[in-house]
């Protein structure tokens, strides 16, 4: 009954032709990377509507970036499909760059409707993660 | 997270900034009919695009918000 959302996730948005050992892992990764994606985004035009000043765009930026790189390090042992705990080990480190990125970047944003937007795509990778961490973990 | 509660977030997301408008379309659009292997490739490519993006707008003095190419998705 655990295993529902994860393969209503699949279901609805994937439908994959080939599927590795880690398919719900690849699923929830690629999801993960969306938000991530959706959260510079928002940054960035919160930046140009001048709610966030140069300061807070460079500490955000910073964390978003060490994200995209353990992302891509994720991506990268997901790939080469080997053992679960190098996976999971990458996982972790990328659980902690979001979680430094939400202490050090969006904590600190003071125009308040640029931080409820931050603050809710920052949940949505964190609750992702934690769906990744599972599959990851439950892969064969 | 279920698939609904993802769109849920991402809707969410958008009525607060409408810069996420067209990736809550593209993640409706989904990934019907790509491999495992097609989705890490353009994954590899996103999270590449993700850094490089966050790179450019730290190094620019004054900091100017640098995105992705005008007409193509990240």
């Amino acid at each position: 009954m655990k295993k529902l959302p994860v393969l209503l996730l699949a279901l609805v948005l994937c439908g994959c032709a080939a599927h590795g050992p880690y398919h719900a892992a690849v699923v929830v990764n690629h999801d993960a990377r969306t938000i991530t994606q959706t959260f510079q985004q928002v940054e960035i035009a919160e930046f140009n509507a001048g709610r966030i000043s140069a300061d807070e765009h460079r500490a955000l930026e910073a964390g978003v970036e060490k994200v995209g790189l353990a992302g891509q390090s994720v991506t990268s042992a997901l790939q080469q499909a080997g053992p679960q705990s190098d996976v999971l080990a990458k996982i972790s480190v990328l659980v902690q760059a979001v979680s430094e990125l939400n202490a050090n970047g969006v904590l600190a944003v003071k125009n308040p409707t640029s931080k409820a937007a931050l603050s809710v795509a920052i949940q949505g990778i964190q609750a992702l993660l934690l769906n990744l961490q599972k599959e990851a973990g439950a892969a064969q | 997270m279920t698939a609904a509660e993802l769109i849920a977030l991402l809707t969410q997301i958008a009525q607060l900034s409408p810069a996420a408008v067209n990736l809550v379309k593209e993640l409706i659009g989904g990934l019907k009919g790509q491999s495992d292997e097609q989705v890490l490739a353009s994954d590899a490519e996103g999270w590449a695009n993700i850094v490089r993006i966050a790179h450019l707008n730290q190094q620019a003095e004054p900091p100017t918000a640098i995105g992705p190419e005008p007409g193509k998705e990240l």
